[in-house]
């Protein structure tokens, strides 16, 4: 479908959607299991974290799941701004579109 | 009363420090402002940090500071539920459409969508849904706002009302995208530091050890060892889900958020930007996991804090404020009370703004009167926001004393049914055409709207009936698919009539690269 695409244009888009696409999956993976895990079974996030403390299982992943939505996004920021801004503009040198 | 009274001068006094900055931030701002762009966007000249404390700021509602500490402090656990649902729509709209929107933009989504679709009927689905959705969530923040307010420094809630849209109308109308800018940052970057040091204060009292808070949680609360796990709020599997998808995705659809992604120069500013808010906002929220907890801990047996029959006196939005109070006194208090009336304002002004922007770029300037000039349309915009602003006064007026908590909800799911789907196939898939986008929006709005007031939110609570024809809280589960699968057939029976305004090639060079974007004349 996309053939008249010249090819920087193409590879650009496929990184960007493969880890675009990665990392949606992961996150919202990760949330609607959470939220599965409250729903059907919210006995599992009562569990204490050791026999001995108050702290529950729940709370722990749900530090987690917060911790892992920020994660997430640093990591994309990171790859994005070392790979795509520079094929970005090898892009646009080699299409010679001005901005 | 006497708690609320004593922090009342200095509450007075911070909130009047807050509107003098303000205003005279909005005063430096309109002697900048000259063409629409400056309005709407600020030029696309704000850097990403700025930007991404302003996208915190939009987000991080009065409602959402005082609801979830309220909300930890009568349930526990599931306050974070919340919380978390709020949080990781940030990533995915990070990962889906900040870049391309970008890129692809100017000032609003219509000019997105319009950029690849045709011009006319789908700008006035695209503002339809921005004011839609920008009237209903003022509408329930300055509803919100006005009984705090009236509470807080005693004054009638008219006046409380009146006042939340008078300073939104100045700082929008004159000030523009870099006054209602700053005007974030600055209620951000406060709300933050109140609540770092109401969470050190309370870990301070349990020697830095959150077990021993949740030890002394457990001791205070009626309900116990039950407040460390999903309870009340869990009653049906379908119905979190539902709750779940319209956080999630409403999140990557909400227009005064995606506003914000046209006010920097370019792609990586806007990266930048969805970082240092959701970094703002992980940090925040956890805050305010300790602030419930905290509150259940410090204040949950205190009787001065409490109406005799044990309610918590002035409602449970109070509970962060009595916090302050029992941690540090009045002053703290008055801050913290004034902390919250300056986080009414920005939120109200970050709506006003993306609704007026719809109202005179999308309706006025492409439809109304094609080829409207720079200053006409600047006019156009400041009718826009007097328009919202005196439509917001009304209906809060008459909903003082409605049960409107469905409100935020429906916003979410229309932001999740019409925005994201309509933004998602418009980057994403080739087949989509005007008449396919016309009509999966359309059936996502409607949808959202129809299953909320069928709902038992509306249709229990304010109408009053006995059963609810739609069980669920959150109709999101259903009307996003709803508006995919409308989007996806129409586009599909009407591919070989209508041919897309621009070549879908174009799309992917120009949202991969922003290399196209017209330069702000």
């Amino acid at each position: 479908m996309t053939d008249d695409l010249p090819d920087l244009v193409r590879r650009l888009r496929r990184a960007r959607l493969t880890l675009s696409l990665a990392l949606t999956a992961t996150v919202a993976l990760a949330y609607f299991l959470y939220i599965g895990l409250l729903a059907f079974s919210p006995a599992a996030f009562a569990t204490p974290l050791r026999p001995t403390a108050t702290t529950s299982v729940g709370i722990i992943a749900g530090f987690a799941m917060i911790a892992l939505g920020f994660a997430s996004t640093i990591a994309y920021v990171v790859v994005a701004n070392a790979r795509f801004d520079k094929l970005a503009r090898a892009v646009r040198e080699a299409t010679s579109v001005s901005a | 009363m006497s708690v609320l009274a004593s922090a009342r001068p200095l509450a007075t006094l911070f909130f009047m420090i807050f509107v003098g900055v303000t205003l005279a931030i909005t005063l430096l701002a309109s002697r900048r402002n000259r063409s629409k762009s400056d309005y709407y966007t600020a030029s696309s000249r704000i850097s990403g940090i700025p930007n991404g404390l302003a996208i915190a700021g939009d987000y991080t509602s009065a409602a959402t500071f005082l609801g979830v500490t309220a909300l930890v402090f009568s349930t526990g656990y599931d306050g974070m539920i919340y919380a978390i649902g709020f949080l990781v729509g940030f990533p995915l709209m990070l990962f889906l459409v900040a870049e391309p929107l970008r890129n692809l933009g100017r000032f609003t989504i219509g000019d997105v969508v319009a950029y690849r679709l045709g011009e006319g009927p789908l700008r006035v689905v695209t503002a339809t849904s921005t004011v839609v959705i920008c009237v209903f969530y003022l509408v329930a923040q300055i509803v919100g706002g006005g009984k705090l307010i009236q509470l807080l420094f005693g004054v009638p809630y008219a006046a409380a009302v009146v006042t939340i849209a008078a300073l939104m109308l100045v700082y929008v109308a004159f000030g523009g995208m870099l006054a209602t800018t700053w005007v974030q940052i600055t209620k951000a970057v406060l709300l933050l530091v109140g609540s770092v040091v109401m969470a050190t204060l309370i870990l301070g009292r349990f020697g830095f050890d959150l077990d021993a808070l949740f030890r002394a949680a457990v001791a205070a609360h009626p309900k116990h060892l039950a407040i460390m796990a999903p309870g009340g709020l869990i009653t049906n599997a379908i119905s979190t889900v539902s709750l779940g998808m319209a956080l999630i995705f409403g999140t990557a659809g909400l227009p005064h958020i995606l506003m914000r992604f046209f006010t920097v120069p370019d792609a990586r500013q806007a990266r930048t930007s969805i970082a240092v808010a959701t970094g703002f906002i992980a940090v925040f929220y956890s805050l305010l996991f300790v602030l419930g907890f905290g509150a259940i801990a410090v204040i949950g047996k205190d009787l001065h804090y409490h109406t005799a029959s044990g309610a918590v006196a002035g409602g449970d939005n109070m509970v962060a404020l009595y916090l302050a109070h029992a941690l540090a006194g009045a002053p703290f208090m008055g801050f913290i009370a004034a902390v919250a009336f300056a986080t009414i304002l920005a939120v109200v002004s970050g709506l006003t703004i993306a609704g007026a922007s719809a109202l005179s770029h999308d309706l006025y300037a492409r439809v109304l009167k094609t080829g409207a000039d720079d200053a006409q349309e600047v006019r156009a915009f400041r009718t826009g926001t007097v328009l919202l602003s005196t439509v917001a006064v009304v209906l809060a007026l008459a909903f003082e004393r409605q049960n409107i908590a469905f409100l935020v909800g429906l916003v979410f799911a229309i932001a999740a049914s019409a925005n994201f789907p309509l933004l998602i196939l418009t980057i994403f898939w080739r087949q989509l055409t005007t008449p396919g986008a016309i009509a999966g929006a359309t059936a996502g709005l409607i949808g959202a709207v129809v299953l909320v007031i069928l709902s038992p939110a509306v249709w229990v609570t304010v109408f009053g009936q006995a059963s609810a024809p739609f069980p669920y809280t959150n109709p999101a589960l259903f009307s996003i698919p709803l508006a995919f699968v409308v989007a996806i057939l129409v586009s599909l029976a009407t591919r070989r009539r209508t041919a897309s305004q621009t070549s879908f090639n174009e799309i992917i060079i120009r949202s991969e690269i922003g290399a196209l974007r017209t330069e702000v004349t």
